[in-house]
C-alpha cells in the first residue's frame, strides 16, 4: 500500500465491512433464536390444547384415551407437528407423519432440543409430561433454513454494495483529507533556488493541516532569508574582489604594452598578469562549486545528439593529445537523443582530459567511449597513466584536493587550480547523474566515468522530446546568443 | 564616435575613459544609474559600457528600461557580478555584449570596436592584412597568393585576428568568440591551435604573423 491515500481508503472499507458483517452475523443469530423460540411456543401450545382436552374430562387419564386425543390432534395438525408419547421411555404412540423415525428422548432437564433425524431433517422438539406419559411434539425446522440461506445471500448482496460503497466513499474521503498536504507537495516542489518566494495557500482554517502549512511557511522564509543573504554574500564577495582585480589588471596591461619596459620587468608584469588570471578564474569557480550547493545553477538544457557533441569535443582532444604525444581512441560514440546542457559537459570532459594528459606518459593513449546503459547516457574516459590509490578515488572530486603522483608531469604553467575535477562533479549532479573514478583492470590507469539520465523519450503523437529525468526542461528563449552557464 | 561609461568604481571608469580617449573615442564617464539618464537624454552616443553594480540602483533594470523607450545603439555590459546569471539576463534584455572583470582594457577595446562596426551595418567579407588573405564566401585563406588549408577551427581563430588586426586579443576573448564558450586556462587547448596556425601560416623567411603576449593574449602583428 504506497500512497498514505490507498490506505486511508483501505482502512476506511475495512472498517465499514467489519461493521456490516460483524451487524449482520449477530442479527442472524438474534432473529434465528427468536423464531426457535417461536416455535418452541407454538409446540407448547400445541400441547396445552391436547392437555386442556384430556383434563377437561374430569377422570383419572386411561392410556387408550389419552393416545387417542393424541391421534386425534396428529390427524388434524399432520402438515405442522409430529407427535410422540412414551410411558417409562416405551414408545406407545407415534404420529404416522413420523414413518419409521423415533424421536430420542430430550436430554435431562431440557424441555425444548434440537436434534437431527434421518427422513425429517432437522426438528424442534418439546418435550411435556403429562401424568406418566411423556408427549413429545416436534416441528421441522426447515422453514428456518430456508430463511437462513435467504438472509445469507441477502448478506452477501448487501456486503457487496456495503465494499462498493465504502471504497468509493473512502476514497473521497482521503481526497478530501489529503488535498491540502497535496497543495502543499506542489508548492514544496516548485520551491528552489530561483523560486524561494512560492508560500503554501493557507486559509483562516485552524486544523492541523493549516497548522503544518503556517509551520513549512514559516521554515520557507528563514529559507529564504538564508539564501538571499547567501546570494548576497557571493556577489558581494565576487564584486569586492574583482573590481580591485580589475584595476590591477587594466594597470598591469598599460605597463606592459605601452611601458617599454626592460625585459626583466616585463616578465614580472607577466607573471602578476598570470596571477590576476589565476585568481579571477578560482573566484569564478568557487562561485559555481557555491552555488551548485545549493542547486542555484540552471542548466541550458537542449536537446542534442550525443554523438555529435562527443565528435565535436573529440577534435579538439585529439589536437591537445597530439601535441602531448598521447593517442586518442573513441572506441564507441552512440548516437543517442539527449537533452543536456552542452557548455557545461564540454568544461567536464575538457577538465577530465587535462587531468588525464597530466599523468599519462608520452606515448601512452587515452580511450573515450559513449553509449547508452539502462536507459541512461555512460561516457568513460581512460588513461594510461599510474592510476590512484584506492583511498584518493573519491577524494579526487573535492575541491582543492590535488592528488600528487610519481610519474605527474606537471609544468609549472598547467598546474590546474584543484577545482576542475570538483567542477565536474558538480556539473554532473546539477545533471542528476553521478560521476566515479577507479583503477583500471588490468591496469595501469584510471578510468573515469560519469552517467546522466538525460536520454530523451520520443513522445508518440507530438514527436516532442522530453527528458527522463527530473530536470526543469525549459525551452531556449533566444538561441542566437550563447546564454549558457559557463566557468571562466 | 561618443561613448558613454556609467561605472561607480573611479579606478575602472577613470581608467577606461581615459584610454577610450587616447584611441580617439570621444568618451563620457558617469557614476549612477541617474547621471546617465541625464546624459543619454542630453545627447547621442554610438555606445554604452554599463556597469551592473550602480550606488542607486541596477543596471539591468536601466538597460531595461532603455530597451523599453525605443534605445537601440549597442550597450556592452560590465560587471563584477556573478558572470554566470548576469550574461544570460543582461544579453536577454538586450545588452549586445558581456564583458566580466577583471577585464583586459584591449579586450574592451576589441570589443566596442566590434559593436561599432556590427552596428555601422558594413560586413566585410574579404580581409586582408600584410600578405594575408581570408575570404568569408569561399572560405578561403592565401598567404602572398598561396592557398593554404585549414580546419574550421583554425580558420575560425584567423577570422578572429584578421578582423581586429594589429590589437590584443585576449584568452578570454579568443576562447569566447572561437569555441563559442568559456573554457577554462586550465588547458593549454587555444596555445595548441595558436602553434598550429603559426606553423601553416609563417615561413621562416618571413615575418612571424603574431605575437604572443603572456599573460594577456594574442596579437596579430
Amino acid at each position: 500500500m504506497k500512497s498514505l491515500g490507498s490506505r486511508l481508503t483501505y482502512y476506511y472499507a475495512l472498517v465499514v465491512m467489519c461493521t456490516v458483517i460483524s451487524t449482520m452475523v449477530i442479527g442472524y443469530w438474534l432473529l434465528r433464536d427468536e423464531l426457535i423460540h417461536g416455535i418452541d411456543l407454538l409446540n407448547n401450545a400445541e400441547f396445552r390444547e391436547i392437555r386442556d382436552r384430556v383434563e377437561a374430562q374430569h377422570a383419572p387419564i386411561v392410556e387408550g384415551d389419552f393416545l387417542r386425543r393424541v391421534a386425534e390432534h396428529a390427524e388434524i395438525d399432520a402438515q405442522l407437528y409430529f407427535f410422540q408419547v412414551r410411558r417409562n421411555g416405551k414408545v406407545l404412540f407415534r404420529s404416522p407423519n413420523m414413518r419409521t423415525v423415533v424421536l430420542e428422548p430430550n436430554p435431562r432437564g431440557e424441555t425444548n432440543w434440537t436434534t437431527a433425524t434421518s427422513r425429517l431433517g432437522v426438528v424442534r422438539v418439546g418435550q411435556f409430561p403429562e401424568g406418566e406419559f411423556n408427549v413429545q411434539i416436534a416441528t421441522s425446522l426447515r422453514s428456518i433454513e430456508h430463511f437462513s440461506s435467504y438472509y445469507l445471500k441477502a448478506g452477501l448482496l448487501v456486503s457487496g454494495i456495503a465494499a462498493a460503497l465504502s471504497i468509493f466513499f473512502g476514497h473521497r474521503l482521503s481526497r478530501l483529507a489529503l488535498d491540502p498536504i497535496q497543495r502543499i507537495q506542489r508548492t514544496a516542489e516548485g520551491i528552489n533556488a530561483d523560486n524561494l518566494s512560492a508560500r503554501i495557500p493557507t486559509d483562516s482554517a485552524n486544523d492541523e493541516i493549516t497548522a503544518l502549512a503556517r509551520l513549512l511557511n514559516r521554515m520557507f522564509d528563514r529559507l529564504e532569508v538564508s539564501f538571499n543573504r547567501l546570494w548576497r554574500f557571493a556577489g558581494d564577495a565576487s564584486h569586492e574582489l574583482k573590481t580591485p582585480l580589475s584595476v590591477m589588471r587594466l594597470q598591469s596591461e598599460k605597463l606592459l604594452l605601452r611601458g617599454n619596459l626592460p625585459p626583466s620587468q616585463q616578465e614580472i608584469i607577466q607573471q602578476q598578469l598570470e596571477s590576476i588570471n589565476r585568481l579571477s578564474s578560482v573566484i569564478e569557480k568557487l562561485l559555481f562549486l557555491a552555488k551548485s550547493e545549493v542547486r542555484g545553477i540552471r542548466p541550458n538544457l537542449k536537446s542534442q545528439n550525443t554523438a555529435d557533441f562527443i565528435q565535436h569535443f573529440s577534435e579538439d582532444a585529439q589536437i591537445l593529445c597530439e601535441d602531448q604525444s598521447v593517442s586518442l581512441e573513441v572506441t564507441r560514440n552512440e548516437s543517442l537523443p539527449g537533452i543536456f546542457d552542452a557548455t557545461l559537459l564540454r568544461q567536464v570532459l575538457l577538465n577530465l582530459l587535462s587531468n588525464a594528459l597530466r599523468v599519462t606518459p608520452t606515448g601512452g593513449s587515452i580511450t573515450i567511449a559513449s553509449w547508452r546503459d539502462d536507459g541512461c547516457w555512460k561516457v568513460k574516459m581512460d588513461d594510461t597513466g599510474p592510476g590512484l590509490p584506492a583511498p584518493d578515488l573519491q577524494r579526487i572530486f573535492e575541491p582543492f584536493i590535488r592528488v600528487r603522483l610519481a610519474g605527474e608531469h606537471v609544468s609549472h604553467d598547467d598546474v590546474g587550480t584543484g577545482l576542475g575535477l570538483a567542477i565536474c562533479r558538480s556539473v554532473i549532479e546539477i545533471h542528476d547523474g553521478s560521476i566515479r573514478a577507479e583503477n583500471r583492470q588490468p591496469g595501469p590507469g584510471l578510468r573515469v566515468s560519469f552517467e546522466l539520465p538525460v536520454i530523451a523519450k520520443r513522445k508518440h503523437h507530438t514527436d516532442e522530446l522530453v527528458p527522463t529525468s527530473s530536470l526543469r526542461w525549459e525551452k531556449a528563449e533566444n538561441s542566437t546568443h550563447g546564454e549558457s552557464e559557463e566557468i571562466v | 564616435m561618443r561613448i558613454l561609461i556609467v561605472e561607480d568604481e573611479p579606478r575602472v571608469g577613470h581608467f577606461v575613459e581615459r584610454g577610450l580617449e587616447q584611441v580617439a573615442y570621444s568618451s563620457t564617464w558617469v557614476r549612477s544609474c541617474k547621471e546617465a539618464d541625464d546624459m543619454l537624454a542630453r545627447g547621442p552616443f554610438d555606445a554604452v559600457i554599463l556597469d551592473l553594480s550602480l550606488p542607486d540602483g541596477d543596471g539591468l533594470d536601466l538597460l531595461r528600461e532603455w530597451r523599453g523607450t525605443g534605445f537601440d545603439q549597442p550597450v556592452l555590459i560590465l560587471s563584477a557580478r556573478d558572470a554566470v546569471q548576469d550574461r544570460i539576463t543582461g544579453l536577454n534584455l538586450g545588452a549586445d555584449d558581456y564583458l566580466a572583470k577583471p577585464f583586459s582594457f584591449e579586450e574592451l577595446l576589441a570589443r566596442v570596436r566590434s559593436l561599432l562596426r556590427r552596428h555601422g551595418g558594413k560586413k566585410a567579407t574579404v580581409f586582408k592584412h600584410r600578405g594575408l588573405k581570408l575570404d568569408l564566401l569561399s572560405r578561403s585563406v592565401q598567404r602572398n597568393g598561396q592557398t593554404i588549408e585549414l580546419t574550421a577551427r583554425e580558420f575560425a581563430l584567423l577570422e578572429l585576428f584578421m578582423q581586429n588586426p594589429g590589437r590584443v586579443l585576449s584568452r578570454t576573448m579568443i576562447t569566447e568568440k572561437v569555441w563559442d564558450s568559456y573554457f577554462d586556462a586550465d588547458t593549454n587547448l587555444l596555445d595548441v591551435y595558436m602553434r598550429r596556425l603559426r606553423m601553416k601560416l609563417e615561413t621562416p623567411a618571413d615575418k612571424p604573423c603574431f605575437k604572443t603576449l603572456r599573460g594577456v593574449g594574442y596579437q596579430l602583428i
